[in-house]
């Protein structure tokens, strides 16, 4: 056997070794240490915080009462079951919906199918808080336009309600808030294995005797099933985390859920409770974290699955007959909840100088006067700035930040990079309201308080760089692993160091996926809310805090002109991202 | 530039433990030299032309480029660095830039830097160089296998390297046109005088192409000599049989006489063949012949000194220019290249000849 001496060696040229590969992966591990700082920093923080007694900047010594108060409230257990039943519910009404939606719209003759693929997608153009103002708007229990309408409906065959029927302000209007929130996302989920099915499957199934139910239920159903459990789990870890129906709908009917009682305990309620926020926050973490754990489990268990193949197949067409009709009445009644009825509220009550029910007799009212008033108020317009700042700084890092990890991950160039996929996954188990609860408290003690970043346009940047870092990361990911390495190798071999590889050669060959990823991030950072208002100050007003501000002083106009100028924004902004990933898509 | 590599080895972690993918492998390549690294698949050849590039960073053992240690001692020096020039085996041509941007990319490095004027030009020569000048601004993605592989080769010329890396840079074309650049890529670095290390699976390739050839296996070379020397001379049955077509015969000694020819007892027959220094009776030995050194006849040839044996057809594939014909001697399958024109019948019982100097003779 040949021994090789120059197989060990010494300590000098080690440590020359080791040099020579932080020379040539300087980028990526920079990035990675300030990655890993502004993702730990602020939840080592907030974990040591719930153990510290006393305001963060003048913390009182270490304790445990903050756990013990914490879990001995009432309203904790209670937020923490209204939470979960409110996602499991509304998961189940999500996935019901989403999933007739992908078959209806992919393996059957629905009219109009191709149009409902289009119209499905517009939700994803209203935020979350916009949507859930609407539905109070129409079904609040005594103004609400809907409930007027049903009053006079049942008026007619004889039976009176003082208020009502429907009060959006309970459970159920959370649950069916959320129920028709998430369609969007589950059905893009699931729609793509609806389409790649392998057709001979079923025909297999078919030629076996099978009929068109029992092909379903035996065939289509249990090959659909993994995809369909995953899009669950991740719309009830979504549901989870959701803020904004229950802030804007949850909190007027004094029912709390994980999110808003931290929102309550640490910006509303006097005394602000900081400690006990940051168990609440702990104890969020936990949740979410082992919740991801499981759907990663249940993602990885549905990839052994071979049935849906990336091949280009002409997915067969099962005939519905006289059901097609019925089919495409429940879409327009969806689109309708989704889009429409919210959409009009907001933009009749836009037009008016105070919410008033919708009749004739008011349009004499009707005036342009709050979009007016919006442009001419300073504040707003200082809002603006800020809100495009943040969209385009957001979206900027995130992605750069993104592509530099996701390089070194995928081409393992420097040691633990497996870690550091773990790693940048973690975010993506934290809620906005513990991410940005995390921050406060990192930013408000010592040391890093005399930072002064608190309060600034810098930290919502920074909170948002992080909750969106794992959709980054996992986005560049496969984008990075599409490109043959041979070609950055070519880079280095015709002389090229690596940061000059990476951008002249990686980052332009992947160019729709990152544009792709910077729209993503930017809508979603256009349309921010949790993070915007628990971090919210006078020098960081953004859209989201304005609106809620607005609406708060009981100006619902003045916050239905800004919701409807945003959505203006979004919708174009929308259509150009499915541009971008139908053009990922075709590349592949 | 000259380029040795000393001891080098390289390990790899997989599933199942620690991999030894390079042994300690030793060569030297002379200035203006075009060297081959044979061998099949996982032998290591590519590991080797890897970390000569830089894209791999060896475990053990040190790299010399001219006279600079470019690799040893726990250091690797980065591949932008490394005078050097590579084809790959995809080509890897960027499909985001047009023919002359993917040939000019070199000349705007930092280390290769060349100002504009001067560098339009240098891009046109070397384009001409592999007649690819009249597709200067065609983007990539338009281009054929041979084409693509045309621009990959200009590409890794451009910036004037002292060492050109080619990492089985024609597995991908078909069968015609690797022919035609097998000639041209030869061609050109004789012109060019460059020092060349090629890596292939292909023995055709290295034997056409090479000044000198190393047969590698399993991490290690196993022979390294002139493509005459490797083919006419192999000094074991791995290389006989990797180096095109080889029959062997597994058989005793049964005369070794100090000087003159031996001969081996082979069961069916016995052969008269030189024998390796220092073999002795009774030995067991392996004989291996080459199917073009036999020739078959129906009757027995009677001529002094020829070995022959004798084997029925099982199988006779028409090839053009001979005829590939398998036959059974003594249950054992035995291939013979035969003249175009025999006509050979399924079950015909054939003499194969051969000439005491045709075998060569392995130790077992």
């Amino acid at each position: 056997m040949y021994v090789d001496q120059s197989a060990r060696p010494g300590l000098m040229s080690r440590l020359g070794g080791a040099w020579d590969r932080i020379r040539n992966n300087v980028l990526v591990i920079g990035v990675s240490a300030v990655l890993v700082f502004l993702i730990l920093v602020p939840v080592v923080r907030l974990i040591i915080n719930s153990f510290i007694e006393g305001h963060p900047s003048v913390p009182e010594g270490w304790t445990l009462n903050n756990y013990v108060s914490a879990y001995s409230m009432p309203i904790f257990y209670e937020a923490l079951a209204t939470t979960l039943w409110i996602s499991s519910i509304g998961t189940f009404v999500t996935l019901a919906i989403a999933v007739l939606f992908a078959w209806l719209i992919e393996r059957t003759d629905m009219p109009f199918r191709n149009m409902a693929w289009v119209l499905i997608l517009v939700p994803m153009a209203i935020p979350g808080v916009l949507f859930a103002l609407g539905w109070t708007l129409l079904l609040s229990p005594k103004v609400g336009a809907l409930n007027m309408l049903l009053r006079e409906i049942f008026a007619i065959v004889g039976i009176t309600f003082e208020k009502g029927p429907i009060n959006i302000y309970s459970l159920g209007g959370l649950i069916f808030l959320d129920g028709v929130r998430g369609v969007t996302t589950v059905f893009l989920m699931v729609v793509g294995s609806f389409r790649m099915m392998d057709p001979s499957l079923e025909e297999a199934a078919r030629v076996s005797k099978a009929g068109t139910f029992g092909t379903f239920m035996q065939v289509t159903l249990p090959a659909m099933l993994p995809a369909v459990l995953a899009a669950g789990m991740y719309s009830f870890i979504s549901s989870m985390e959701s803020f904004e129906a229950p802030l804007a709908v949850g909190l007027p009917g004094g029912i709390f859920v994980l999110s808003t009682l931290i929102y309550f305990t640490t910006r509303i309620q006097a005394p602000l409770d900081y400690g006990l926020g940051a168990v609440f926050g702990v104890t969020f973490m936990l949740i979410m974290i082992l919740l991801l754990i499981g759907y990663r489990r249940v993602i990885r268990h549905s990839e052994k699955y071979a049935t849906v193949t990336g091949k280009g197949f002409r997915p067969r067409v099962t005939t519905i007959g006289r059901w097609r009709w019925p089919a495409f009445g429940m879409f327009v009644l969806y689109f309708l909840a989704a889009v429409v009825a919210p959409f009009i509220i907001l933009a009749w009550t836009s037009f008016l100088p105070g919410y008033r029910i919708p009749s004739v007799s008011v349009f004499p009212l009707l005036t342009w006067s709050n979009y007016v008033e919006l442009f001419e108020t300073e504040r707003v317009l200082n809002m603006v700035w800020n809100t495009l700042y943040l969209m385009l700084v957001t979206a900027t890092i995130t992605m750069l930040f993104a592509f530099v990890t996701s390089w070194g991950i995928v081409r393992s160039q420097v040691r633990g990079a497996g870690w550091l996929d773990t790693f940048v996954f973690i975010p993506h188990a934290i809620p906005g309201i513990v991410i940005a609860l995390a921050l406060i408290m990192a930013y408000l003690s010592p040391p890093l308080r005399y930072l002064g970043i608190y309060g600034s346009m810098t930290i919502l940047v920074m909170g948002l760089v992080v909750s969106y870092i794992s959709f980054g990361t996992r986005l560049m990911n496969s984008a990075i692993m599409q490109i043959q390495e041979e070609l950055e190798q070519a880079a280095y071999v015709a002389g090229a160091g690596t940061m000059r590889t990476l951008f002249t050669i990686t980052l332009p060959l992947l160019f729709p996926a990152f544009a792709a990823g910077w729209i993503w991030v930017a809508v979603h950072a256009l349309r921010s809310f949790s993070i915007p208002i628990m971090l919210a100050s006078r020098d960081n007003e953004v859209f989201a805090i304005l609106l809620w501000e607005y609406w708060d002083e009981g100006s619902a106009s003045l916050s239905s002109a800004l919701g409807v100028l945003m959505i203006l924004v979004l919708v174009p902004m929308t259509l150009l991202l499915r541009r971008f990933i139908t053009q990922i898509s075709e590349q592949r | 530039m000259k380029v040795s590599v000393r001891r080098l080895v390289k390990n790899y972690d997989s599933v199942q433990g620690r991999v030894v993918a390079l042994d300690g492998i030793d060569f030297d390549i002379e200035v203006g030299e075009f060297y081959t690294l044979l061998g099949p698949s996982g032998c290591g050849k590519s590991t080797t032309l890897r970390c000569i590039a830089g894209l791999e960073h060896p475990d053990g053992g040190e790299i010399i480029i001219g006279e600079k240690t470019v690799a040893g001692k726990g250091r690797s020096l980065p591949p932008n660095l490394r005078p050097i020039g590579m084809v790959f085996q995809s080509y890897a041509i960027w499909p985001h830039m047009t023919v002359f941007n993917n040939v000019a990319f070199p000349l705007k490095q930092v280390k290769s830097w060349v100002p504009n004027p001067e560098r339009t030009e240098r891009v046109m020569e070397t384009l001409k160089l592999v007649k690819m000048e009249a597709l200067a601004d065609r983007p990539t993605p338009f281009l054929s296998g041979g084409q693509q592989q045309r621009v990959a080769l200009a590409r890794a010329l451009v910036s004037r390297p002292e060492v050109l890396l080619l990492d089985e840079p024609l597995s991908n074309l078909d069968a015609k046109l690797r022919e035609e650049l097998r000639i041209e890529i030869k061609q050109l670095t004789r012109e060019l005088g460059i020092t060349t290390l090629y890596v292939t699976h292909d023995q055709l390739e290295a034997l056409a192409m090479s000044d000198r050839i190393a047969v590698m296996r399993e991490g290690r070379i196993l022979q390294e000599g002139t493509p005459r020397d490797i083919y006419l001379r192999p000094q074991t049955p791995f290389v006989a049989q990797f180096v095109g077509q080889v029959n062997f015969f597994q058989g005793g000694v049964a005369e070794a006489p100090a000087s003159g020819m031996g001969k081996v007892d082979i069961g069916a027959g016995s052969f008269a063949c030189a024998l390796p220094q220092g073999t002795g009776i009774g030995d067991r030995v392996i004989v291996a012949v080459r199917p073009e050194n036999m020739s078959a006849t129906r009757t027995r040839s009677d001529e002094n000194g020829v070995n022959v044996i004798q084997g029925v057809v099982e199988q006779a594939v028409f090839l053009g220019d001979s005829i590939d014909c398998q036959l059974s001697v003594d249950g054992q399958m035995i291939r013979a290249k035969v003249e175009q024109t025999a006509d050979l019948g399924l079950g015909e019982t054939l003499y194969l000849a051969f000439r005491p100097e045709a075998c060569t003779v392995f130790r077992l």
